[in-house]
């Protein structure tokens, strides 16, 4: 548990430290100079102004006589030309881009056969000046986070201190309210000068406009938690903290126009909606400061936990290390495969079909070998890393076999039917196609950095299970039995090789003949039988080997 | 033996670039930006479209109108309630015979707006723009020149591989260890542009086929191939223009020259023809050209500004 006067001990010594000495008013000038104005300058009132309208033809007079409506000689680009009716076609045709504003209004009001009915818009909260205000208070502290844990770490001070008698979480937690306490009362301030003025009502906003600073600046210890100095710090906080401030604050909009609780529960970006007075009601805000007091919680916790003098860059086997390769692998399989269908999701699905299918594994491909060749060139002895090693002969027949069991399963159609239509359908059809893909050379690119990424790199850090879950996770989430059955095949055929990466690739290269149609299933039925009897038998001579060597 | 040394040493410098964060973020930097920024177009325009869905109620369900809005591409979409389809955004236009919902904040199609006002016989209707609705997919060649903007900052992080491989290892003294070795110090050179290429080629290959994958570039694979004499041909630059600089003894002149050199061949290709356009760097805004020569030059360069290092730091 943490103890408070040492938790405001360290936060007074944080203070101190960036306002101390000559530079003492610096920062509380710099937000009073900042703030007051945002705060105290006038509401403006919205001018809507009117845009003159041209019109030519056949013009009705009513039509004529709007305000703002000005008719012109002959038909313009930028006009709407009126014809008007005929014996023969009844009706006015208005010719132009758009028909808008009051020129439509006054031509639906002679209707009277038909009723017009403009749907009325749904009601759309919009954020008020203290939004600005928790924002532009929040943006204040990017130096001081930047400086408060990198600079005490290049300083050498971050030592003494976790040898001093104040646990981890009482450091980051008195750092935590020194520059979220400081952002916090900035924006209190400001928010109560404008209440003061006239400028806002005052309302349950005033209870959320601290916690903005307070959770950035959580997150913000937590980005920067690894820095080794004050560039690296300043870097990382510059980069990253006014984007997600900005991505958090977008989503919790747009969720919030679905209903304010759920825009109120993405942390940070739930209680900056509410600090601008976004939504009704005290219940959304207090959700909010609720989700985001919980998240700082966990983010500050997790920041005291990887508090080290000398952070660590050396990633050792584990799981968590393959992370960062897996979602990259994600990202560059996924937007060379399905990025074409973008198109058809921008409304221009002719598009999508004249970019040739075939470019998308050759991309995967080649973004699947960038991670490779970035993890080689970070690993100390990258031929052992990738498992480019002599095969055993058992290697070799467990990549016959599986080689036998997986040429009759990959095709496009795959080992479950394809979606019934929709996104799904259109996603499925683009992956499957990519598993086994036309074009020879886009294929064999695909398949090597494909065994090379998952079989090579990542099975030494997942494990066999692990590597062949995450395969069908990126490359088959629509199918995902059949990355399993593959995953799980050819990883066999690495463990019986030990530990090379070359078996699993040539387990998987007779799919190459597949477009071709020179492997009937028939033949890789009994290629996988006499695979499975050499491994038997390998087996059988082995355990006979093992009395007569004793 | 030299062959040897000459690959072992590229494959150490490839390694020292790949394990740079900064150097990964800059070769990845350019093709993110440019899909990112495109992706959030279409994105922007896929959501602000209106929808292609005309709901019909129960009065207005006529099969003339369904087979004429179904001819012209938008979707009838026969509902109990056409006002609801509407205000829930399922259709840009509803009716039921005798009233017409219209969208909140925007007017439907008016391709369709007209079709359905000229069936319910209303004062007027939009003129009915049908060439608009001609689905036609214009031939372009912006992803081409996107990928080939990529390309030309990929030559000038040439000229930054080239001179400062050399400038920064003269600084730290691993240069005059590198030195020392039992090898002629061309290998050194050599190595240092075989490393810089095969980098700034290999990532320019990934940028262009990623462009491909989701924009459709003309002639991917003949870009890329241009890209990599490009990039052969402005690490030799790079090489060739730092002399004995380092990176505190006057790298800023050299740098800029080799800058000036790029930008000057960059200013041939977009505004030149003909023969200039065959020169690497210039050749990435020859559109349908053969690699091969701008390939051939690049190399010449390579050696060459591998034989000036050596040239050089023998007499240093």
């Amino acid at each position: 548990m943490p103890r408070l006067h040492r938790v405001v001990a360290v936060a007074r010594r944080d203070l101190a430290a960036e306002m101390g000495g000559r530079r003492r008013a610096f920062l509380p000038l710099l937000a009073g100079l900042v703030l007051t104005p945002l705060a105290t300058a006038p509401s403006t009132e919205e001018v809507r102004e009117i845009v003159a309208r041209k019109v030519s033809g056949d013009v009705p007079e009513d039509v004529a006589a709007l305000p703002g409506v000005r008719v012109v000689e002959g038909p313009a680009r930028d006009a709407v030309h009126f014809v008007a009716p005929t014996p023969e076609d009844p009706q006015w045709v208005l010719h132009g881009s758009r028909v808008e504003g009051p020129v439509r209004e006054a031509m639906d009001a002679r209707e009277t056969r038909v009723r017009i009915e403009r749907i009325a818009p749904p009601e759309l909260f919009t954020p008020k000046r203290s939004l600005l205000l928790a924002l532009v208070a929040t943006s204040l502290l990017t130096g001081s986070l930047a400086q408060s844990i990198a600079g005490e770490r290049s300083q050498r001070t971050l030592e003494t201190l976790l040898t001093a008698a104040i646990t981890r979480e009482e450091l980051v937690l008195g750092k935590w309210l020194a520059w979220g306490g400081f952002g916090a009362l900035a924006s209190v301030l400001a928010s109560t000068v404008a209440v003061a003025l006239g400028r806002q009502e005052a309302g349950a906003w005033l209870l959320a406009a601290p916690w903005v600073s307070l959770g950035a600046a959580a997150m913000g210890f937590h980005l920067v938690r690894r820095a080794r100095d004050v560039v690296g710090g300043a870097t990382i906080a510059l980069r990253m903290l006014p984007a997600l401030l900005s991505i958090l604050g977008t989503v919790a909009f747009v969720l919030g126009t679905r209903h304010p609780w759920l825009g109120a529960s993405v942390p940070v970006g739930g209680v900056l909606l509410a600090a601008g007075d976004t939504w009704p009601g005290i219940g959304p805000t207090l959700w909010a400061i609720a989700v985001t007091a919980a998240t700082s919680a966990l983010m500050l916790r997790a920041t005291a936990r990887d508090l080290e003098p000398e952070p660590s860059s050396e990633a050792g086997p584990g799981a968590a290390t393959a992370i960062p390769a897996l979602l990259a692998a994600a990202v560059g399989w996924w937007l060379a495969v399905t990025g074409a269908l973008a198109w058809t999701a921008g409304g221009s699905p002719e598009r999508t079909e004249a970019i040739p299918a075939a470019a998308g594994p050759i991309a995967g491909g080649l973004a699947l070998g960038a991670i490779v060749a970035v993890r080689l060139a970070r690993a100390p002895r990258p031929a052992e890393e990738l498992g480019l090693r002599t095969p055993k002969a058992a290697g070799w027949l467990a990549a016959l076999g599986g080689a036998a069991l997986l040429a009759p399963i990959a095709s496009p159609d795959g080992l479950l039917p394809l979606a019934d239509g929709g996104w799904p359908a259109l996603l499925h059809a683009r992956l499957a196609a990519a598993f086994v893909p036309d074009a020879p050379w886009g294929a064999l690119l695909a398949i090597v950095t494909q065994e090379a990424l998952f079989r090579g790199l990542l099975r030494r850090h997942l494990g066999d299970i692990g590597q062949a879950v995450a395969f069908a996770a990126i490359v088959t989430p629509f199918d995902p039995l059949l990355g399993l059955v593959t995953g799980l095949a050819t990883g066999a055929a690495v463990r019986a090789s030990g530990g090379s990466v070359l078996p699993a690739i040539a387990a998987r290269l007779p799919v190459l003949l597949l477009p071709s149609g020179l492997l009937p299933p028939s033949l890789a039925v009994a290629v996988a039988g006499v695979a499975g009897a050499g491994l038997l038998l390998l087996a059988l001579a082995r355990r006979e080997a093992v009395p007569e060597a004793a | 033996m030299i062959l040897r040394a000459v690959v072992l040493l590229a494959l150490d410098h490839t390694r020292r670039l790949l394990r740079e964060g900064i150097v990964l973020r800059s070769l990845l930097f350019p093709v993110a930006l440019a899909l990112l920024t495109v992706g959030a177009t279409i994105a922007y325009v896929g959501f602000t479209r209106p929808p292609d869905g005309v709901a019909l109620g129960p009065g207005a369900q006529d099969p003339d109108l369904v087979a004429e809005l179904e001819a012209d591409g938008w979707r009838p979409l026969l509902v109990a309630d056409a006002e609801e389809a509407v205000r829930s955004g399922l259709a840009a236009l509803g009716t039921d015979g005798t009233t017409l919902w219209l969208p909140p904040n925007t007017s439907p199609p008016p391709a369709m707006e007209a079709i359905v006002r000229r069936h319910l016989g209303t004062v007027w209707r939009p003129h009915d723009p049908r060439a608009v609705r001609a689905v036609r997919i214009r031939e372009t060649d912006a992803p081409w020149r996107l990928a080939a903007f990529i390309g030309a900052l990929f030559a000038l992080y040439g000229v930054v591989f080239g001179a400062g491989a050399v400038a920064r290892d003269r600084d730290e003294g691993t240069l005059d260890a590198e030195l020392a070795l039992p090898v002629p110090h061309v290998v050194h050179g050599l190595s240092r542009w075989l490393a810089g290429t095969a980098v700034l080629g290999g990532f320019f290959a990934l940028s262009v086929w990623l462009l491909h994958a989701t924009m459709g570039v003309g002639a991917a694979g003949t870009l890329a191939l241009h890209g990599l004499a490009a990039a052969g041909g402005s690490t030799a630059i790079g090489l060739l223009v730092v002399g004995r600089a380092g990176l505190d003894r006057g790298f800023a002149a050299p740098m800029s020259a080799g800058l000036v050199v790029i930008l000057g061949l960059l200013g041939a290709g977009v505004a030149g023809s003909g023969p200039a356009r065959l020169l690497p760097v210039a050749s990435l805004f020859a559109h349908g050209q053969s690699p091969a020569l701008p390939l051939g030059i690049a190399l010449g360069a390579g050696a060459l500004a591998a034989l000036a290092f050596a040239r050089r730091t023998a007499v240093q």
